[in-house]
């Protein structure tokens, strides 16, 4: 297991390491529109060619709204779900095929913490019991080596080890988080896959849980796919960030550079819709219009093109190419480089 | 907005209703399990209770009324109604409580793969249950009863296959929610086998509405295997059980009511009681 | 401050559920004011007692016979804790509207839009149906939809969250009330909808002249549209005061901890985001004295055992010993608190 320093600058990025890469990963669901039993099953594309590359030790940021597939995404990536096409490559190893005993090996070093605290905990297991099963089961451990090792998770993720007996619904909705976290981590896993992990919280209690992720990713060498939709927390805790839009990711770059210098219309209006607890920031709102089209039903070439405001007639007919805009920063749009920053 | 505010004030009444609910159980809980621990105590100690004997034919004292020499009168051989109902109880609780467990055991079973595995065995063991469901549980054991031929075993089995559907639907649906369920996916995605999860995640989070579904069997196991008994497809023997008892009665009915309609009583208290500790149990255990 | 009427001036209110063994406080003694044509935000987190106090002013919290409601909420000098069943559902129908979290769940599924807008609108008054009609069609369109006919045909399940919401918006108007009680309107809802909604409000409250009494969680949305904020936590009013003053320079640690702990979208990224230690009080186990002293860094000894009263505070009004706009306490004298859940 790697040591990471600490990354809050851009400059620290750890390159040419990747520990997850997915090639071109769709993900598409048959979907029943009509009762009709002859009426064809439609295709839902919730994710469709995405590529991305995660580093090891870093925080991959992946924002986007509801239907947008990051959810998807997440368990596609870590093989919650099986893709439709396309090539996941894990630490190595080819993983977008794997099934049985070595898909469940894989997932050991790939473990989820879940946007619902209290559904994710089993109501009728104590919380000793939720951190030490994996420990038991794959580690073998038991007696006072489990209590012992499950005690020292507790502490490790801001919990007291005297609350091993309660039973999850008895803990606050951060204290369940933590929960969740310190099973997560029990068996030292590579990867995390934080699906919205705080977004169900508190906003007081956000900020700990946020905190706490940090600083586990650096005293344990971790690496996040961090999913969420709020961006404040998004950008606090990635270096690197992706907006997902309708299936496909439409722009990637380091989290400072996304935010200061956006490229794609959709992460502008974004950024502009995200509100700032500062009532003198009266920014220019860029308010999109209408909703975002159902991902049964994509429109031609570009996929934003129906609520873009800079939308032209090129967006209707072709996919819009993807866009270097550094060596870090690529964007899928037609006007990448004359949309000015 | 009426409608938002209608959805508000259902919810508050629901709550309301919940209420009122258990404040009734609270008083008849006490009569009900107090009836049932007579019922098992007689079960269990039939000596106790009754003090004279049930096999003992008595011709000075046939078809008298109750109260004349004894409590709930006698029969046309001139034994203690209450002492053969005291007698009775035990084939009563036996077949009721073996039958349910077998039908428990079979169901449950049934309802967990089917759960569990969806798709083709869902489809298979779905349609052996509507079949199942398709004869009423009363006609379901008495054709099971008549083929096999009448004995305390048969009539459990008969009883019991008759409980099945019931107990397999419930486990089935129970499985299908806590399959759902994020921590059953939080298991998985732990990398646990799918054995584990079945059993450590799902299995327990899905036991509590078949817990209160077999109470209730209980009561209705006991009516089926009396009901079998009433037509003759009970068991034979010196003491007849509660269904015989009502069997008995009937020429007499015009005459000694109290033959059968002490049977009947107790046979519908009973119901009445174990239906009453299952929608307790319901509470108790919180399921939806 | 301007002389404004008052439209809604709720004072010493009180909320208490009783759960069979004991009251436990959900809102306690919560005191403020909402003047016409004016946006209130109301603050919280959960268990803050926010949208009880929400639903308490539109009587809905009364239906529930084990609620306990005190003090009293002044509409246009009447009393609405003092009204009967049935003229408070007139006040409902026409004076006092809301509009919830929830607009999927908040719609009747087996109803058409069309029908529940109707019945909205028979209860305020009688037209011919080629009117009403036509008012139902100007209602939609005042909310942005534009594909009327499509949407009054629609059941509820089959619209987006976002269009549910605005049909929600457009039933509460439909009764044009002078209240608007919008409880987290936009908390279910992506950013870029949120924005829509939130401008929504913010066009007809100047349109309509309607007062709006806004629950939110989220200090970001408060900032956007509030023209005053009221904090509250445990139950109680801690903080009332104009957005310039709560959000550059809040009284109530409370208040500052919650803006403290929003990562910012611009400039440095915090290495730690200053958290508020500790969790959000259960109602039924409050702290003695102010609510808020396990977690509070300005916690004087007074704090744990006297509850401080809501006073005017630099402009705006604050429940606190030791307010942050206030000459620092000497050191010796602070409670310490630890910062852990």
């Amino acid at each position: 297991m790697t040591a990471v320093v600490g990354i809050q600058d851009a400059g620290e990025r750890l390159d040419g390491d990747p520990i997850l890469t997915l090639d071109e990963v769709s993900k598409h669901f048959q979907v029943r529109t009509s009762t009709n039993p002859f009426h064809p099953a439609s295709t839902l594309r919730a994710v469709d060619g995405v590529s991305l590359s995660i580093e090891r030790g870093e925080t991959f940021g992946l924002v986007g709204e509801s239907g947008s597939g990051k959810s998807t995404l997440g368990r596609v990536a870590v093989r919650l779900d099986a893709p439709t096409s396309g090539t996941i490559t894990f630490d190595g190893q080819s993983i977008e095929n794997q099934g049985g005993e070595q898909l469940r090996r894989t997932r050991r070093q790939m473990q989820v913490v879940f946007q619902d605290p209290l559904g994710s905990l089993n109501p009728r297991m104590s919380v000793g019991s939720i951190i030490g099963e994996p420990l038991r089961v794959f580690e073998g451990l038991r007696g006072s080596t489990l209590t012992d090792r499950v005690a020292e998770l507790m502490r490790s993720v801001g919990l007291d080890p005297s609350r091993a007996a309660a039973r999850p619904r008895a803990l606050s909705g951060g204290q369940r988080q933590r929960v969740g976290i310190a099973r997560a981590i029990a068996l030292n896993p590579r990867l995390i896959l934080a699906d919205e992990a705080v977004s169900a919280l508190d906003v007081s209690v956000q900020a700990q849980i946020t905190n706490l992720l940090v600083d586990l990713r650096e005293r344990l060498g971790l690496t996040y796919l961090f999913i969420a939709h709020g961006l404040p927390i998004v950008r606090q805790v990635a270096q690197r960030v992706g907006v997902m839009y309708l299936g496909r990711i439409v722009e990637v770059a380091d989290t400072d550079d996304l935010f200061a210098n956006p490229q794609h219309p959709y992460t502008r209006a974004l950024l502009a819709a995200s509100p700032v607890p500062d009532p003198t920031v009266r920014r220019e709102r860029i308010i999109l219009h209408g909703e975002p089209p159902t991902p049964l039903n994509l429109p031609s070439g570009c996929r934003f093109r129906t609520r873009c405001p800079m939308a032209a007639e090129v967006c209707a007919q072709v996919a819009p190419p993807v866009v270097q805009v550094s060596p870090t920063h690529t964007v899928e749009c037609h006007f990448a480089e004359t949309s000015g920053i | 907005m009426a409608a938002a505010t209608a959805v508000a004030e259902a919810t508050v009444l629901r709550h309301r209703t919940w209420r009122s609910r258990v404040s009734v159980n609270n008083v008849t809980l006490g009569f009900s399990l107090a009836w049932l621990a007579v019922v098992v105590a007689a079960a269990a100690l039939p000596g106790v209770l009754a003090t004279d004997d049930a096999t003992t034919l008595d011709p000075t004292r046939v078809l008298t009324a109750p109260g004349e020499q004894t409590l709930l009168g006698t029969d046309h051989y001139g034994r203690s109604v209450l002492t053969l109902l005291v007698h009775g109880a035990r084939a009563a609780l036996v077949i009721g409580l073996a039958a349910t467990l077998l039908g428990m055991l079979i169901g449950s079973l049934v309802g967990l793969v089917a759960g569990y595995l969806g798709g083709a065995a869902d489809m298979l063991l779905g349609r052996f249950v509507d079949i199942l469901m398709c004869f009423p549980g009363v006609l379901l054991a008495l054709v099971i009863a008549s083929a096999l031929g009448a004995s305390t075993t048969n009539l459990i089995i008969a009883v019991g296959i008759s409980a099945v559907p019931g107990f397999a639907r419930v486990m089935r649906g129970q499985v299908l929610t806590i399959r759902g369920r994020l921590y059953v996916e939080a298991a998985r995605s732990a990398g646990f086998a799918p054995g584990r999860v079945l059993m450590r995640h799902i299995l327990p989070n899905s036991v509590a509405p078949t817990v209160v579904l077999a109470t209730v069997t209980v009561g209705t196991s006991v009516v089926v295997a009396a009901s079998l008994s009433f037509l003759g497809l009970g068991v034979r023997t010196e003491i007849p059980d509660w269904g015989q008892l009502l069997a008995m009665g009937q020429p007499y009915l015009a005459g000694a009511w109290w033959i059968s309609t002490f049977p009947g009583i107790v046979l519908t208290l009973t119901v009445i009681a174990v239906s009453l500790a299952g929608d307790w149990l319901r509470d108790r255990l919180d399921v939806d | 401050m301007p002389a404004r009427d008052h439209l809604l001036r709720l004072d010493g209110v009180s909320v208490e559920l009783d759960n069979g063994h004991r009251d436990i406080p959900l809102v306690r003694d919560a005191t403020l004011d909402v003047r016409k044509g004016e946006i209130v935000c109301l603050v919280g987190e959960s268990g803050s007692g926010k949208s009880v106090t929400a639903r308490t002013v539109m009587g809905l919290t009364q239906l529930d016979r084990r609620m306990k409601v005190g003090g009293t909420a002044l509409f246009d000098d009447v009393d609405l804790f003092s009204l009967d069943a049935e003229r408070m559902r007139r006040m409902r129908g026409r004076d006092l509207a809301m509009v919830f979290q929830e607009p999927l769940s908040s719609l009747d599924p087996v109803f058409t839009v069309e029908s529940q807008l109707r019945e909205g609108l028979r209860r305020r008054e009688r037209l011919s149906p080629k009117a009403e009609t036509a008012r139902l069609s100007e209602a939609l369109q005042e909310v942005g939809i534009h594909d009327c006919e499509r949407v009054l045909r629609s059941y509820p399940h089959a619209l987006s969250g976002g269009m549910c919401q605005r049909v929600m918006i457009a039933m509460a108007l439909l009764a044009r009330p002078r209240l608007l009680l919008a409880d987290e309107p936009t908390t279910a809802l992506d950013v870029t909808i949120q924005a829509q909604i939130l401008e929504l409000i913010d066009r007809l409250r100047h349109e309509e002249d309607m007062s709006v009494l806004l629950v939110t969680h989220d200090m970001g949305v408060a900032a956007e549209v509030a023209d005053r904020v009221v904090v509250m936590y445990a139950g109680r009013v801690v903080e009332d005061a104009d957005p310039q003053k709560v959000f550059a320079a809040p009284a109530h640690p409370y208040t500052g901890g919650l803006l403290a702990c929003i990562p910012p979208m611009v400039g440095a990224r915090p290495v730690v985001l200053p958290a508020i230690g500790g969790s959000v009080p259960d109602p039924s186990s409050l702290p003695g004295g102010c609510a808020f002293h396990p977690r509070c860094v300005n916690a004087l000894p007074r704090c744990t055992t006297e509850d401080p009263p809501l006073e005017p505070e630099a402009g705006g009004t604050v429940a606190c010993w030791n307010p942050l706009t206030r000459e620092a306490a000497p050191a010796p004298e602070l409670v310490h608190n630890g910062g852990s859940a």
